[in-house]
């Protein structure tokens, strides 16, 4: 829970990672928000109206912003006001992060607000594996194996996420070496928005 | 960026049609609030509405966009839910009979997409208002 006073602009709301959606889970929010239109609800329907596969429902993914804000305001404050636009659509797998910054503090009638820019990434998984480590694994490298594997991507994220081991064959012998596997996602911004909070 | 407003403004100020009034249950709440992985007790046992929870009423007691778009969506298929805003007034318990009413403020063509901007109001057994709601909608080419 926050408190007003230990708040000040330019600080961040906690954020809320959500691991990657799953097609049940867009399923259930249909069934339980009331919105069971078929591009959320089945494939087919999805791919027939020009989507490529399901989405998940915009106000799945503001309800996650919503969880955010009501984590970070606590029981003792609330939330006054929330204004989102629906930027990139969220697809099973993407893994979705909330984020918020206090852009103003102040008092009006006599409550305690805090104005808050969202910005909500959703991030698709384009590609995995296992590559030898041949070098420390810095920014730079990763930057270097994002744009040489995928190019033309401005918004790709290079993550490993083990470091392993793997066997190689050289002049018939088998070696063990150093690995790490890694993920490539495209990072998109999901939710744009803001909000007001009432905290105590 | 260039609008066309001019041939959609008869569509301006409909009314949507009302629905019946949603009967808010801790069942429904419980439901919802698992469905958005809310971690707050409070929420979990259907003691009082998550604030997203504004979506379950304000669709559910609406007429629907589509209904006051008759003869301009001719495809829902296409449609696209582009933006959402809700401004809240009082909690949401088990027990309420919450009625929406709602209309359209603004239709527009721009970048080939037809936009439209619903205002809602929802307002409890007391007459209270709740909550505000601002529904932007987006229909793909096609579609309209």
């Amino acid at each position: 829970m926050v408190k007003w006073d230990a708040v000040k602009e330019g600080d961040s709301v906690t954020p809320m990672v959500k691991d990657p959606i799953k097609r049940d889970e867009i399923i259930a929010y249909g069934n339980a928000g009331g919105d069971t239109n078929p591009i959320h609800m089945n494939e087919k329907a999805a791919e027939g109206a020009g989507l490529g596969g399901v989405i998940a429902h915009g106000l799945y993914n503001m309800a996650l912003v919503c969880h955010m804000m009501t984590n970070w305001i606590g029981k003792d404050g609330k939330l006054k006001r929330i204004d989102v636009q629906f930027r990139g659509m969220v697809r099973p797998g993407d893994r979705v992060t909330s984020t918020g910054k206090i852009t103003k503090k102040y008092v009006k009638d006599g409550e305690k607000c805090v104005d808050i820019d969202i910005v909500q990434e959703a991030k698709t998984p384009v590609a995995s594996g296992t590559i030898l480590q041949f070098e420390k694994v810095d920014a730079a490298t990763t930057e270097a194996m994002t744009r040489q594997w995928l190019k033309g991507g401005d918004n790709l994220l290079f993550e490993v996420t083990k470091e392993c081991s793997t066997e190689i064959e050289k002049d018939g012998k088998k070696l063990k070496r150093k690995a790490m596997d890694y993920k490539i996602w495209r990072v998109q911004s999901s939710i744009l928005g803001s909000a007001t909070a009432v905290l105590s | 960026m260039a609008e066309e407003r001019e041939k959609y403004k008869e569509y301006v100020g409909r009314e949507l049609p009302p629905g019946k009034p949603y009967a808010v249950t801790a069942d429904a709440i419980k439901k919802y609030a698992l469905s958005c992985h809310e971690s707050d007790q409070d929420y979990l046992d259907g003691k009082v509405a998550p604030p997203a929870f504004t979506s379950v009423y304000t669709l559910k007691s609406l007429g629907g966009v589509v209904a006051a778009m008759k003869g301009l969506v001719k495809n829902p298929l296409m449609i696209l839910h582009t933006g959402q805003a809700y401004e809240y007034f009082e909690p949401i318990h088990p027990g309420d009979e919450l009625t929406s009413s709602g209309k359209v403020v603004d239709v527009y063509e721009r970048n080939r997409m037809l936009w439209i901007i619903v205002d809602a109001v929802a307002t409890n057994q007391k007459g209270n208002k709740v909550s505000g709601a601002r529904i932007t909608i987006g229909v793909r080419p096609g579609g309209f």
